[in-house]
């Protein structure tokens, strides 16, 4: 009993000094190889490209400090304006595209029918496929000449067939449709969110005389606003840096006259293939203020049309 | 069982004599003390960027010669390795000794930044007689003077043209000039509501790019991208304002969002646009020998001479070359075994060897008369004949910004044939483009 009651007391003890430290260090050890690989894999970089847009760099020699020469030709740069005229479209024309249709699809797949499972599963899937297998696999559906797309669209309306990737005008409606076959992420998010919208409001709405469109539009929307807010900034953070599906649709280059040169691929070929090292971090430290603003105007934008229920 | 009369000591002292043996003995015979004579192999490596087991073997079977050839060296071959790890491994100061680049641009990219050992010293200590290669795979590795790169082989362009449907169309020949070949094509080519389901012939189908076509002709109109002379770019000379315009014309008549529809359907291998009888004549690599021989063997083609421009005769059998060099990082451990090893690339079988599996020609030009490669197709011997006899020019200039150029000129030709710029502003926008670059490029070459 006397061993019992003295362990008890130990216990509730407060902890000592010395305790603390030792509990500290230890924890820090655990953190240590996280803190090493984030200062020297993540902050040194940043930092350093941060000073390499100031200077002419090739990654051969040490770099020349020329100011602010890299952002005085970026601004004088038409490719610079045309790769952010091209992802600013995607942002614009694109975003809202998906987001609707995921909501729609969301709602869809909301309902109580039979194998609703599989129907969810199949919406999912393609988000899983490698990014590289679904660009292959939409250079070939959206192939002008043979691509099955196209031969539905001749046979059915008796015309040419759009140029999707091979013209200019297409080819970044092209890369939106491409896009839509990944709404699986969107879609879930909705999905969870509509089913968190309390039955009972809907009721409520009903007694009152709301029609399905007003039910949507005045307890649905405003109830699952914190997931379209979510989705709105995680999506435009991720078309701002659009590369790897339109490099491969664009084999490296910017696609017909220029059309899918976005920002991140510019800024690749700038680095990797003419060693425009300087130029190319002054790119990236644009983008970033773009990214920081655009998010901060969301956020302050949310705060008229995003409910948080309590 | 019966114990053994080993005790814990024992064993210990054991292992421990053991081991400070096996340290000593390895300690000797590191410093060749032990009495053997010392292996003192030196061992380098050669990357290049090629993944295909043909060609993989084939490296791997001149490294093999040349280390049965050479008892005190191992050069090892690693392969399917980009020009962009190799940059990095150079920047990082552990390169290979031995390098594959390719001249259109990242060749002379890296001599201007000075990431290449220059070879005039080897070439001049051992007489090294530069006169044996063909003189466009020399231009194109010659920076500032200083010469960067061995060439390890070469590709050339040439007219293929489709003799069944020449025939069937009633056309007797080829076209010898530019303007031929226009209307030769407006005769064969074919359009439903569809599109076009043929297209006689696209200026620029079978370079890698509009750009990497613009500067063959601009050289048959007379015209040049740069002037070795001033060092300065000349993309807006009047002779290159001739061929965009004549380019110009060319894709406006087929309409160009037409032709980008038309060339969007066009594969490869057996579904390439010549084989499939889409287009009737093109210029194209001698590669596309070999793949005629792999993916549509009954095809019934030849080859003929590049078409000139009817104003400038004295272009008639112009070609434009390309292909692959050997250069030496710097900061390598071993830049004689380098040189030597590159050298020897260029003797014995290894030129042929080389050859027959990428697919393209020797750069030393007594080999274009190697019956092994002449009996390999009627065709292909062609274009050994042509790199005899014609008119040979390097695809790109060598300057330190010449990997900007072909997506400069390809922004500029899409542009003007695509009526979003005219022909003079196109050129002059693209001159603009790389002057601005070729000025920060010097400011580097300025620094200490």
């Amino acid at each position: 009993m006397a061993t019992i009651a003295r362990s008890r007391a130990e216990a509730s003890a407060p902890v000592s000094v010395a305790m603390r430290r030792r509990n500290t260090r230890v924890g820090v050890l655990f953190a240590l190889p996280f803190l090493i690989g984030f200062l020297t894999l993540q902050v040194y970089p940043l930092i350093a490209s941060f000073y390499y847009s100031f200077t002419q760099f090739n990654v051969f020699q040490s770099p020349i400090w020329i100011g602010g020469q890299n952002y005085a030709q970026l601004i004088h740069d038409p490719l610079f304006w045309t790769s952010l005229q091209d992802t600013f479209f995607m942002v614009v024309i694109g975003i809202p595209i998906q987001l609707v249709l995921a909501f729609l699809v969301a709602l869809l797949l909301n309902s109580k029918v039979k194998g609703i499972a599989v129907f969810r599963t199949f919406v999912y899937l393609p988000t899983v496929t490698p990014i590289v297998a679904s660009s292959l696999l939409w250079l070939w559906l959206l192939n002008p000449v043979y691509g099955p797309i196209n031969f539905v669209w001749v046979h059915l309306l008796h015309t040419q067939g759009p140029g999707w990737f091979a013209t200019a005008a297409w080819a970044k409606p092209a890369m939106i449709v491409m896009g839509l076959w990944g709404i699986g992420t969107a879609m879930i998010v909705f999905l969870a969110a509509l089913q968190g919208v309390p039955e009972q409001l809907y009721e409520a709405a009903r007694i009152d005389g709301a029609n399905g469109w007003q039910r949507a539009l005045r307890v649905t929307l405003p109830l699952i606003s914190p997931a379209t807010f979510f989705l709105l900034i995680t999506h435009v953070i991720d078309t701002l840096q659009i590369f790897a599906s339109a490099y491969i649709v664009a084999s490296g280059g910017g696609g017909p006259q220029n059309a899918l040169l976005f920002y991140a691929v510019y800024l690749y070929q700038n680095a990797f293939n003419y060693l425009k090292m300087g130029y190319a971090s002054a790119m990236a430290w644009l983008l970033f203020i773009v990214i920081v603003f655009l998010t901060l105007l969301i956020f302050r934008s949310g705060r008229r049309w995003v409910y948080y229920e309590g | 069982m019966v114990a053994l009369p080993l005790s814990r000591r024992t064993v210990i002292k054991s292992l421990g004599s053991a081991s400070l043996s096996f340290t000593v003995a390895s300690i000797l015979a590191s410093c060749g003390l032990t009495g053997r004579p010392a292996a003192a192999k030196v061992k380098f490596e050669y990357w290049h960027s090629w993944s295909n087991p043909p060609i993989i073997t084939a490296v791997a079977g001149a490294c093999d010669q040349y280390n049965a050839q050479h008892p005190d060296q191992e050069v090892i071959p690693r392969w399917g390795i980009p020009a962009t790890r190799g940059l990095l491994a150079a920047a990082g100061g552990q390169p290979p000794a031995v390098f594959t680049l390719y001249p259109g641009g990242t060749l002379s990219a890296w001599a201007s930044n000075g990431a290449l050992r220059g070879l005039n010293e080897y070439v001049k200590a051992s007489h090294y007689d530069l006169n044996r290669f063909v003189q466009s795979q020399i231009v194109h590795a010659i920076f500032q003077g200083q010469l960067y790169a061995l060439p390890l082989g070469m590709g050339a362009y040439m007219l293929y043209y489709n003799r069944k449907i020449f025939a069937e169309e009633g056309i007797a020949s080829p076209p010898q000039t530019l303007q031929e070949a226009f209307d030769l094509s407006n005769k064969i080519s074919k359009k439903s509501t569809a599109g076009y389901s043929r297209i006689g012939f696209l200026p620029f189908s079978g370079f890698a790019g509009n750009g990497s076509g613009f500067g063959l002709y601009a050289y048959l109109f007379g015209g040049k991208l740069w002037s070795g002379k001033r060092q300065q770019f000349t993309i807006d000379a009047p002779q290159n304002l001739v061929a965009l315009k004549w380019l110009q014309e060319y894709y406006q008549h087929y309409g160009a969002t037409s032709v980008d529809e038309f060339t969007a359907g066009f594969g490869s291998q057996a579904q390439d646009p010549f084989f499939a009888g889409k287009l009737v004549f093109e210029i194209n690599g001698q590669w596309e020998v070999f793949n005629a021989h792999n993916f549509k063997p009954n095809l019934d083609y030849d080859v003929a001479p590049i078409p000139y421009d009817e104003q400038h005769p004295e272009f008639k059998n112009s070609t434009q070359t390309r292909g692959n060099s050997l250069v030496l990082p710097k900061g390598s451990m071993h830049p004689e075994h380098g040189w030597s090893f590159i050298t020897w690339m260029q003797t014995g079988d290894a030129p042929v060897i080389m050859a027959r599996a990428v697919n393209n020609m020797p750069a030393v030009k007594s080999y274009l008369t190697n019956k092994q490669l002449t009996s390999i197709d009627p065709r292909y011997a062609h274009f050994l004949e042509y790199l005899r006899s014609g008119n040979i020019q390097p695809q790109w200039p060598a300057t330190p910004v010449t990997s900007l150029l072909a997506n400069t000129l390809q922004t500029g030709v899409d542009a003007a044939t695509h009526g979003s710029e005219t022909a003079p502003a196109a050129l002059a926008h693209a001159q603009s483009v790389m002057e601005q670059n070729l000025a920060q490029a010097q400011l580097r070459q300025r620094q200490p």
